[in-house]
């Protein structure tokens, strides 16, 4: 039998319901009487990182010492005094990533370089499908699924139990589109209940609405839908207020940007809750013009908070059940354009950071004067980071979920 | 409720932001023609005054405006105007070209875009798309202040492709470089539009097989003699006015419309409001409302007292934050409004809007109101405000959750429900939430067959089958 979502959380609610001071269960106890295809532990958590727009990387890791890009980047370069070497191979991050740098030296990052794929789309929002779909044709049969939506199905089919995305957004993202879930849109942690005005009415219309969305009807399918999105959002309010009860911070996050998504993410894998795959999302990338105010600002936010978020994970003890990666739906042009700023182009860099993960750097940095239309060849294909999540850390058969076999790579520890 | 005040009912919901019980009788009165012509011919209504005066508050006074004050100053017409097809056109443009704060910076400029695309709600496209590639929020949001002669920036002439005009797949990388230096020096300069020559390239460029010495405006005309553009703007409305999935027959005629009349938006617009299948139960009972749709029409249907800050911070948390898209593509619309997230906050809106004890929703107001209308028993409760909420119709086992809420006891009131003062202002005033909040009110489920006579009535307290209807005025 196929226990659904609504399933675990009608339970998980009638418990609460019964005894309302109960913990919420942990999951090492929940997950555990699941079954287990037994390559990875249910523990584990893996969180997606968007960065919208295009992000620039060659001013994210960038090739300081290549003459190449000193000529390439007049008003946008960064020189040795300025940039954070890592590796000792003519590498370093943007000035502001200082965080980031200090996690790279304890051996917690992974830095993909040259990651991209063949044919790049320059269109934001084809680019963004690709990426999250990471089927060969976006547009094609099955293409309409997220490959973590994909993942989620893949790890219910073996482990049943609850399978769900949650984004800390107001957009659940194609990435987590599923078949056999309704991912989650969380936007404001504390803020995620159902406010009642009355406190004597409390009981009652919260158990009016409970039925309305749990009712089953005769009616369209599209209100079918929005009464289950009505229900998995009364369970959801329900789970998440009981998952974050206990938090207590441990790490101080910036208060802007991808700061306040990724404590929510924290909260609730602390919380126990059995959400295994996360997707928090910061825009800004697109920088045509005016560059390099911005783009410091952006990824000191990305690199503060990817710190932050590892040192609040090791301190609970769960840093080796988490993985983050960072993704864009691409790179931008070699060189900078006449507005101190840069135009779409194609491969760039991706970081993966967690307890497990073994620092360094993978692929080659793309030679910046051999170029593909201008732009920096890919030699990593973005489906081999995602076939590594899928088969190294998630436990799940990547060739099958991705439709085809993709190279390995060798960042998890063991 | 007759066939023709449920058709009018549907196209104030579309063409509009809904309408109170007090509106539908007069434009009933009037019939299905006059009120579309009125709608459409919006001049001869009177305009509303503004909640200031744009000309007073230029993006140079002091205090600059907030977004509150711009955010303000839509949702009062949304919620205000008699012309409410002009506003309905100004929100599909908005999300049409869409543009955002997030990037402009500038208060100024955003009101000033919104005020361009009222003026001109229902010009002819060119005229749109000649303005807005000259509308300086759109200068800035897309870059074009820096596209110059020397370097060109593509991300306007991108868009306006891919976009505004003739969608994906209709247009080449190079139709795109080329296009750019057409647009290059089309700046702004001290808050206006001015084309900087010293920047603008004047040499030959080929767009779409045309060779010359483009400009901007070149390029316009040549998006509008595109053969893609008819069609990717007549879906566009379709899917904004009509339908999420409308008929490529449908399409394709009302491109046939956008054509003829050389992409007059009136007349296009009025074709789709003149269409049978407009009318069709699958179009009237399938369409997700937008946040906009769904919190200005609960405003206005119950005649809330509702403050301007909130609408506009619920907006936000359902997803559509006004002069703030996500990106340049717009909200996608359609089943992307619902997510748990934005569900949540049209659960706590409709507890704010029905939560305001003022005006027609005070408490004593209610009672009265309700008292006056014969309401006694929760069906009759039920009915009442199923009507209310221009012809909204729930599922009978709905009914059943709301009968049982209204005979619940709680807050001092003992049920099985009886109507008094404080079960008015506790019960029925939560059980209005609750069908504010209903799955069926997000897409304004109403009966698809001709309305049922009156059944017998049935009060029992547990069950509540299919409610009679009023068939009386509401008020007066």
């Amino acid at each position: 039998m196929e226990i659904t979502r609504r399933d675990f959380l009608q339970n998980t609610f009638a418990v609460l319901s019964a005894t309302s001071a109960l913990s919420f269960m942990s999951p090492r106890t929940v997950l555990a009487q699941a079954a287990m295809d037994g390559s990875a532990p249910a523990t584990r958590r893996l969180v997606l990182v968007q960065l919208q727009g295009g992000n620039d990387g060659i001013n994210t890791v960038i090739p300081y010492r290549d003459p190449a890009y000193t000529r390439n980047r007049v008003n946008l370069r960064y020189n040795s005094n300025e940039a954070l070497p890592i590796g000792g191979g003519g590498m370093a991050l943007h000035p502001s990533m200082t965080a980031l740098r200090d996690l790279y030296n304890v051996g917690r990052v992974a830095v993909i370089q040259g990651v991209g794929y063949p044919n790049p789309n320059r269109s934001h929002f084809e680019s963004t499908d690709i990426w999250e779909t990471a089927a060969a044709d976006p547009y094609g049969y099955n293409a309409r699924l997220g490959w973590a939506g994909k993942l989620l199905d893949e790890i219910h089919d073996l482990r049943g139990g609850l399978t769900q995305g949650v984004s800390i957004s107001d957009q659940l993202p194609l990435s987590l589109i599923s078949e056999k879930s309704v991912g989650q849109t969380i936007d404001d942690a504390d803020q995620y209940r159902i406010q009642v005005n009355l406190s004597t009415e409390k009981a009652n219309l919260l158990t009016a609405y409970r039925t309305m969305y749990d009712l089953a009807a005769t009616e369209a399918d599209a209100v079918k839908t929005v009464r289950r999105t009505g229900s998995d959002t009364f369970y959801s309010t329900i789970q998440f207020q009981e998952a974050i009860r206990t938090y207590q911070s441990f790490a101080s996050y910036p208060t802007g940007g991808l700061g306040p998504q990724l404590q929510s993410i924290a909260k609730m894998i602390v919380g126990n809750s059995p959400t295994q795959v996360y997707h928090a999302i910061i825009g800004g990338f697109d920088t045509h013009t005016n560059q390099r105010y911005g783009h410091g600002q952006l990824l000191k936010n990305l690199s503060d908070s990817l710190a932050a978020f590892y040192t609040d994970m090791e301190k609970h003890n769960r840093h080796q059940d988490v993985t983050v990666i960072t993704f864009s739906e691409f790179g931008r042009r070699t060189y900078e354009n006449g507005s101190s700023g840069t135009d779409h182009g194609a491969a760039s860099v991706m970081f993966v950071t967690g307890g497990l993960v073994k620092g360094g750097f993978y692929g080659n940095y793309p030679s910046l004067t051999d170029l593909d239309d201008g732009d920096l060849k890919f030699n990593v294909d973005f489906r081999s980071v995602y076939a590594t999540l899928i088969r190294n850390w998630m436990g799940a058969d990547a060739t099958k979920l991705l439709g085809a076999p993709y190279p390995i790579l060798d960042f998890f520890a063991g | 409720m007759d066939a023709t005040r449920q058709q009018i009912a549907h196209l104030m919901r579309r063409a509009g932001f809904s309408c109170s019980a007090a509106e539908l009788d007069r434009r009933a009165a009037l019939g299905l023609d006059a009120t579309l012509s009125e709608l459409l011919h919006y001049e001869s209504q009177p305009d509303l005054p503004p909640l200031f005066d744009p000309a007073s508050r230029t993006p140079a006074t002091t205090p600059p405006l907030t977004m509150g004050d711009i955010q303000s100053f839509w949702i009062h017409r949304m919620i205000k105007s008699p012309r409410q097809l002009q506003e309905k056109m100004a929100l599909f443009w908005h999300g049409h070209f869409a543009t955002a704060q997030s990037k402009v910076n500038n208060t100024g400029y955003m009101l000033r875009q919104y005020l361009f695309f009222r003026d001109h709600a229902l010009s002819d496209f060119r005229t749109i798309l000649q303005g807005i590639s000259r509308d300086p929020a759109m200068l800035v949001w897309l870059d074009n202040i820096y596209n110059t002669k020397k370097s060109p920036n593509e991300n306007y002439a991108r868009e306006v492709m891919e976009l505004f005009s003739l969608g994906i797949g209709n247009y080449t990388e190079q139709d795109i470089r080329q296009a750019a230096r057409a647009f290059s020096g089309w700046q702004v300069k001290n808050g206006e539009f001015w084309i900087n020559i010293r920047d603008h390239d004047f040499s030959t460029k080929t767009v779409f097989g045309v060779s010359g010495r483009l400009n901007g405006d070149d390029i316009v005309d040549l998006l509008i003699a595109h053969p893609a553009t008819a069609q990717f703007m007549a879906r566009k409305l379709l899917r904004f006015f009509a339908s999420e999935n409308p008929a490529p027959e449908w399409v394709n005629r009302i491109a046939g419309v956008f054509r003829q009349t050389n992409g007059s938006i009136r007349s296009t617009v009025e074709a789709i409001f003149r269409s049978p299948e407009f009318y069709a139960a699958d179009t009237r009972n399938r369409t997700h409302k937008s946040p906009a749709e769904f919190a200005i029409g609960a405003v206005r249907e119950l005649e809330s007292s509702a403050s301007h800050s909130e609408v506009r911070r619920h907006l936000r948390l359902m997803g559509q934050d006004l002069f703030n898209p996500p990106t340049v593509k717009g909200w996608d619309g359609g089943p992307s409004w619902m997510n748990t997230s934005t569900v949540l906050a049209r659960i706590n809106f409709a507890g704010y809007v029905t939560g305001v004890k003022a005006g027609k929703l005070a408490a004593t107001q209610l009672y009265q109101t309700l008292l006056n209308s014969g309401v006694k028993t929760p069906a009759d409760a039920i009915g009442y405000f199923e009507e209310r909420l221009n012809s909204l119709s729930v599922a009978a086992e709905t009914r059943t959750v709301l009968t049982r809420y209204l005979n619940s006891t709680s807050s001092g009131v003992t049920g099985p429900f009886r109507l008094t003062q404080a079960s008015a202002d506790v019960k029925v005033r939560n059980m209005v939430r609750l069908l504010v909040s209903s799955p069926e009110y997000q897409f304004n489920m109403e009966c698809a067959a001709p309305l049922p006579q009156p059944a017998p009535a049935d009060s029992s307290p547990e069950a509540a089958p299919h409610t009679p209807r009023p068939g009386r005025r509401l008020y007066g």
